[in-house]
């Protein structure tokens, strides 16, 4: 009796050691194509950004409240592990994230099943695609309009948006600022930017993973280079603003370490 | 006896586990933020019984039930500035500890989970048959001599966590992965525990093991070491017996892996100090157990247990 249950204990514990060792299906070549979705999470120095609510107090000592976070991205590319290279489709390209409208989110489709390791894109819009012309981008040029991401067409896109209110030590009160980025004829300021993906987004027919980017507001004038708005005054000393010269060329390096992924969701894995 | 233990085993299997959502909106970008930072597997279904053992000291071999609560606060949110939620864990446990011969003895834990926490969004609730382990103890040494000065007994023991617990894909990638009633996965366990005793006061000490696997969404929660050790004192008189105890308890999770690769801030370390007493008359005896941690260092500060309590009702076999 006692050597029976003995023996059932070994054979139970045995059997469910081996139906536990199921393999998946890595070893098998993926094909067909996917779906990724980017998620970008907007935040200002480690904090989540609250429009018109969070305050925060930069390295140049200057506390901003910010009432617009929006941006354009560009132009992705998949990295796989390998190093290949996946380009996504130029012409569906371009999005806008905007804290105020709410658009965090992009969805790339087609995409070629495989491991993915890195994304490159551009933040704004290349220099390329804006000389195509305006009839060539219409809906594009339209969406960005609507979401504050242009100037005139001959002086093209706002590649971000930043603005607010703010208080500096050596002004008295409260006063406006108002960042535009973007290129002129002086200046190409398109930016590709390169990140690294903390685990593989794994692109499956009926796998579609999440990446989940973050993207900090403060690096805008706290980067790298730092930028004063109370160096950017208007003569009535009412606002700040940056919209050219070499302060955007400035913008342009530190928007380069703007963005990281946190995390990456493993799509449904149902087989 | 062995078929009960199997029949407990197999027929659990096909019992579920449910989640409700008190929200009419399911908001999946606030859930989204949850994430993966989150779990350790702390929380919900952990094999070890909360951190509280698989044995009494008042009795060697008994079946009993057990409640237990236990107190997290979590960041609902990536960021500095998120908000802290609480999350409470409750499981009513059948657990009993068997003896096949005079040197080996089976111990068995079912648990059914009911956990809540109220995220920003609205309340989540999860319930349902949790993971059942089941362990064999062997006695290795025990003190034979009734006129030893100390008497000794040292038992190993080995055993397995059958996924019984339902590890719900729709949850993941929107809650909390470890906000589970399993881990959707077989996991195995091997256990050490010592007695030593002179007269009435005495060291109870453990240390168990658990390999962790993978899960059918290629999952897989960071093994786990937990320890514990505490002085008690028997207090006799007639049939009736109280036996206080304190010590330290501590867990250790090595970091969770998602297709074999490592998932950041997700392993972690807490230490408990813990008090307890349990009290018995003829074969029934009561315990209530309290922890209170030390230090910790879960997933990334992210993640703070606040307490953990138990009672539980066991009759002597």
């Amino acid at each position: 009796m006692i050597f029976s249950i003995k023996n059932k204990v070994a054979t139970l514990a045995l059997l469910t050691f081996l139906t536990s060792c199921s393999s998946d299906d890595d070893s098998q070549m993926a094909s067909g194509n996917g779906e990724m979705e980017l998620y970008f999470d907007n935040s200002v120095n480690g904090d989540n950004l609250i429009l018109g609510a969070s305050t925060y107090t930069n390295s140049n000592n200057e506390t901003l409240k910010i009432n617009r976070f929006n941006y354009i991205v560009s132009n992705f590319v998949l990295i796989k592990e390998d190093g290949t290279e996946v380009v996504y489709d130029k012409e569906s390209s371009y999005f806008i994230i905007s804290e105020e409208a709410q658009l965090n989110t992009i969805n790339l489709e087609n995409i070629p099943a495989g491991k993915y390791t890195k994304i490159r894109f551009g933040l704004g819009v290349d220099q390329q695609r804006y000389l195509q012309g305006e009839t060539a981008q219409q809906s594009f040029w339209d969406l960005a309009d609507a979401n504050n991401m242009t100037w005139t067409w001959s002086t093209g896109y706002r590649f971000i948006n930043f603005e607010g209110t703010f208080t500096a030590p050596t002004l008295t009160g409260e006063k406006t600022f108002q960042v535009h980025q973007g290129s002129n004829t002086a200046t190409d300021n398109y930016r590709e930017i390169t990140v690294t993906l903390p685990n593989t987004a794994r692109v499956r027919t009926n796998e579609s993973p999440s990446v989940h980017f973050i993207a900090d507001a403060n690096k805008i004038l706290d980067g790298n280079s730092k930028i004063k708005l109370s160096e950017a005054m208007n003569l009535a000393g009412t606002s700040a603003s940056v919209m050219g010269g070499e302060k955007l060329m400035t913008i342009a390096g530190n928007t380069t370490s703007m963005f990281v992924v946190d995390h990456v969701h493993a799509g449904g894995a149902e087989h | 006896m062995k078929k009960y233990i199997l029949l407990l085993l197999f027929v659990t299997q096909f019992s579920g586990a449910k989640t409700v959502e008190d929200t009419i909106q399911n908001s999946f970008k606030s859930y989204e933020r949850f994430l993966f930072k989150y779990d350790c597997d702390a929380c919900g279904c952990s094999a070890s019984g909360g951190g509280m053992g698989f044995n009494s000291i008042l009795n060697q071999n008994f079946v009993g039930i057990r409640y237990m609560n236990q107190s997290y606060s979590s960041r609902d949110g990536l960021f500095n500035n998120s908000p802290w939620i609480d999350e409470n864990f409750n499981t009513v446990q059948v657990w009993a500890r068997i003896p096949i011969t005079e040197k080996i003895q089976v111990s068995a834990l079912v648990p059914y989970h009911f956990h809540n926490r109220k995220l920003s969004t609205g309340k989540q609730n999860i319930d349902g048959l949790g993971d059942i382990t089941v362990l064999g103890f062997y006695t290795i040494y025990q003190t034979k001599k009734d006129s030893a000065v100390f008497t000794n007994q040292l038992q190993l023991g080995g055993g397995l966590k059958a996924p019984t617990g339902k590890y719900d894909t729709e949850n993941k990638g929107s809650v909390n992965p470890s906000f589970q009633v399993g881990t959707g996965s077989w996991d195995y366990i091997l256990a050490v525990e010592h007695t030593i005793k002179r007269k009435n006061i005495g060291l109870n000490s453990m240390l168990n093991y658990t390999f962790k696997t993978e899960n059918q969404d290629h999952y897989q929660f960071g093994n786990q070491l937990s320890y514990g050790t505490a002085v008690f004192y028997e207090f006799e008189k007639e049939s009736f017996k109280i036996v206080p105890q304190a010590g330290i308890a501590g867990e250790t999770y090595a970091t969770n892996k998602i297709y074999g690769e490592d998932i950041r801030d997700t392993k972690g370390d807490i230490l408990f100090g813990k008090v307890g007493v349990e009290a018995g008359k003829d074969r029934f005896s009561f315990g209530v157990n309290a922890m209170l941690p030390i230090s910790q260092n879960l997933t990334g500060g992210r993640v703070e247990a606040n307490y953990r309590w138990s009672v539980n009702l066991n009759y002597s076999l």
